[in-house]
């Protein structure tokens, strides 16, 4: 080290040399640039038991899904030679060593294993690795998505196709039943749809053991395990939980497949509690989608607060939905299977904005015309039309990542009006953090409110009515 | 929250950015629109704001102006094309800058006159926060260095922190930016020891295996995102390393 050090200047503890004011050690940065273009070192095999994880040729690992305390692979049985879907759970340092939180997860994780239906992922195999950092087990692999992407991706399903899926989750259900299983964290992302339609609900019998396991849902959350918009009232208690909070979290399902949003949500946990306990159903959503009337009764009827007003078992409710399927399929003039949302011009421009992912080009030219229908019917900006939101949303992706920073600004505001006012970003777009930044930016909700002439209580009429109301 | 401002550069697009240099260079050529070298130098020379105004400082000109002087220098480089001059032998942006201030601040007249005209267009807007960092890199190395070490001392910090802050960028876009946080360490150093895989990992919650991968990929980038960097800076591929080198040599050299 030759450079003669100012009094009281750190030096790097890596090569010695100083750092700068901001504690950085500029050789060491440079040193890097200077480094030979870095291979990524293989990841050494990653095993479980029986199960070995699969790999990409550059060795990084097949991720199928990734939540707050677990990971799901796609891993190799090396026993029985076949694909699994094999879900590691990060056990906390806290909970290692402990024999309770072990036994609970494989008492949890055995009973889950003797559930085998066709409309539920089969758990194979279960354990806890030797050093107790983790525990996994494995399951079928479904080939297909999760009803959650489905909607992202298509927007909502018609009555007939929600319907048959509830049907299908609900023999799901009576199968459990029989062996005293409750899901107790049935949502769109636990129901995976195969490319024949089939549902297949994932997870079952496990979300207690996941969450005993994972330990550290029990710090934030007390005792509650779920995922608060789909979970029924009861599962905010302390007290005991049966099949009845399965059909509240099928309801809330149901109504998600129906109108791609949840029921009820909120910021916190309190706050979803609060609102599920307080307020009304918001059947308007249901109304501007066209939902006919027998299935608006069998969410109301599901998504009961109090579970003695619900069906009291799965089998019942299969009862419930058979009755409604047939008098859908009688009822002559209801838009049954008519598409809800997926008209020829969503179609199209569902296409389009797939298209444009490999086509940088023909992106800036749908984006131009987006906000150009945008500014020649400013009293109905975008109205409630979901193609072009699925499209703005594609736009403002590819804007965030840097690739359309040509883009004017005028034609960027439009699409954060759309964003702000007309879509609930919170349930429709499943990665926010893109954008977020720009709809709480105060400026850009200046301006928006100026070009647009709406308000966020507009907005908020608008999601609890259904309907866009113009401020003249 | 990022001001929309910074989010969509004026006037530049990314086209730019590997050959911000060259594009100059071009122009003094008349091979490229003089208000694509104008925008390009511009950029360049937000970027190298800070080594420039080191090194009037270190010629003992106050504060005020040394700003004044820094400010009124690049509108100089405009108004007398003096990026027409540059070599393309010699091919670097540092080079050029170095060799050019000098000229400027020796030629009085010159001065007097770009001071009136020139330092008033204002070409590269001055921000507090820049004006005061440098000021600090002014203080901090003055009393150690020559001018001109100083000069390459201070572009070399204002080559990484460009580099950094592009990667950080890239990070945040990407929804990674307390990962870009906890790794940066393994790519700047610091006075701290770097902490072992194992005991990041355990904070993390994630394994050893992903920590190592995503320290070998946060690399990678810095190392990408540094020589896009420099690339801008000078002609060709080619004098990426030299100048790399050159940079790291200033630093350390007995």
């Amino acid at each position: 080290m030759g450079t003669p050090l100012a009094p009281g200047v750190a030096v790097c503890s890596v090569c010695g040399e100083p750092l700068n004011a901001k504690g950085d050690c500029l050789a060491c940065l440079l040193r890097t640039g200077l480094e030979e273009k870095a291979v990524e070192s293989r990841p050494s095999a990653l095993a479980f038991g029986d199960f070995e994880v699969e790999q990409h040729a550059d060795g990084s690992y097949r991720e199928l899904g990734r939540g707050a305390i677990g990971i799901t692979y796609v891993a190799a049985d090396k026993v029985l030679r076949r694909r699994v879907a094999l879900k590691v759970i990060n056990v906390p340092a806290a909970a290692r060593g402990s024999q309770a939180v072990r036994e609970r997860f494989l008492r949890e994780a055995r009973a889950a294993a003797t559930l085998r239906h066709p409309n539920v992922a089969a758990v194979f195999q279960f354990g806890a690795s030797p050093d107790d950092t983790h525990c996994y087990y494995a399951m079928e692999l479904v080939e297909g998505e999760t009803l959650g992407a489905r909607i992202r991706r298509d927007g909502p399903l018609n009555a007939k196709e929600a319907l048959e899926m509830a049907i299908q989750i609900t023999r799901a259900l009576v199968a459990a039943a029989a062996h005293d299983l409750i899901h107790r964290d049935l949502k769109p992302s636990n129901i995976m749809i195969t490319s024949e339609s089939e549902a297949k609900v994932i997870d079952f019998g496990l979300a207690k053991a996941i969450t005993d396991a994972g330990g550290e849902m029990d710090l934030t959350r007390g005792e509650f395990v779920g995922t608060p918009s789909f979970a029924s009232p009861e599962q905010f208690g302390s007290g005991s939980v049966d099949a009845r909070s399965d059909i509240y979290s099928l309801g809330a399902t149901l109504w998600f497949a129906l109108t791609g949003l949840a029921p009820h949500f909120g910021k916190t946990l309190e706050e979803i509690r609060d609102r599920k306990t307080r307020d009304d159903l918001p059947v308007a959503q249901l109304a501007a989608r066209n939902v006919p009337e027998p299935l608006v009764k069998v969410l109301r009827s599901t998504l009961a607060i109090d579970p003695g007003e619900r069906p009291a078992s799965a089998r019942e409710l299969m009862e419930v939905l058979k009755s409604c399927q047939r008098k859908l399929t009688r009822h002559v003039g209801v838009p049954y299977d008519k598409p809800a949302l997926r008209t020829e011009a969503f179609t199209r421009a569902l296409a389009d904005a797939k298209a444009c992912a490999s086509d940088p080009g023909s992106l800036q030219a749908l984006f131009e015309k987006a906000a150009r229908k945008a500014a020649a019917a400013p009293k109905k900006p975008f109205k409630e039309n979901w193609a072009y939101l699925q499209t703005m949303l594609r736009l403002v992706r590819a804007y965030c990542r840097g690739e359309y920073r040509a883009v004017s600004h005028d034609a960027l505001v439009w699409i954060i009006a759309a964003l702000k006012y007309l879509v609930d970003p919170f349930d429709l777009i499943p990665d926010k953090t893109p954008f977020l930044g720009f709809i709480d930016d105060a400026s850009v909700v200046e301006l928006v409110k100026d070009k647009t002439r709406r308000t966020l209580d507009d907005f908020m009429k608008w999601e609890t009515t259904g309907r866009w109301r113009i401020k003249e | 929250m990022q001001p929309l401002s910074e989010t969509v550069p004026a006037g530049l697009s990314d086209t730019f950015a590997p050959t911000h240099w060259s594009v100059v260079l071009a122009a003094g050529e008349s091979q490229a629109a003089p208000e694509n070298a104008r925008a390009a130098l511009a950029q360049l020379c937000q970027t190298y704001w800070a080594p420039l105004y080191t090194f009037v400082r270190s010629r003992g000109y106050s504060v005020h102006d040394a700003q004044d002087l820094t400010q009124s220098f690049f509108a100089y480089l405009i108004e007398h094309k003096i990026y027409a001059r540059a070599d393309r032998q010699k091919g670097r942006f540092r080079s050029f800058l170095l060799a050019s201030v000098k000229n400027f601040l020796a030629d009085a007249a010159d001065r007097e006159r770009t001071l009136k005209r020139g330092g008033a267009q204002n070409f590269v807007p001055l921000h507090e926060e820049q004006a005061r960092e440098a000021e600090s890199l002014f203080q901090t190395h003055h009393g150690t260095s020559n001018e001109d070490r100083l000069f390459d001392r201070s572009w070399a910090e204002a080559l990484v922190v460009a580099g950094l802050e592009r990667l950080r960028s890239d990070y945040k876009h990407q929804g990674k930016e307390q990962l870009f946080n906890e790794l940066r360490i393994f790519v700047a150093g610091g006075a701290d020891p770097l902490p072992t895989y194992a005991q990041l990992a355990d904070r993390l919650e994630i394994t050893e295996s992903t920590l190592r991968s995503h320290v070998t990929r946060l690399r990678a980038r810095y190392r990408d995102a540094l020589r896009a960097e420099v690339r801008r800076t000078v002609d060709t591929d080619a004098q990426v390393d030299n100048e790399l080198r050159e940079l790291l040599h200033v630093l350390t050299q007995a």
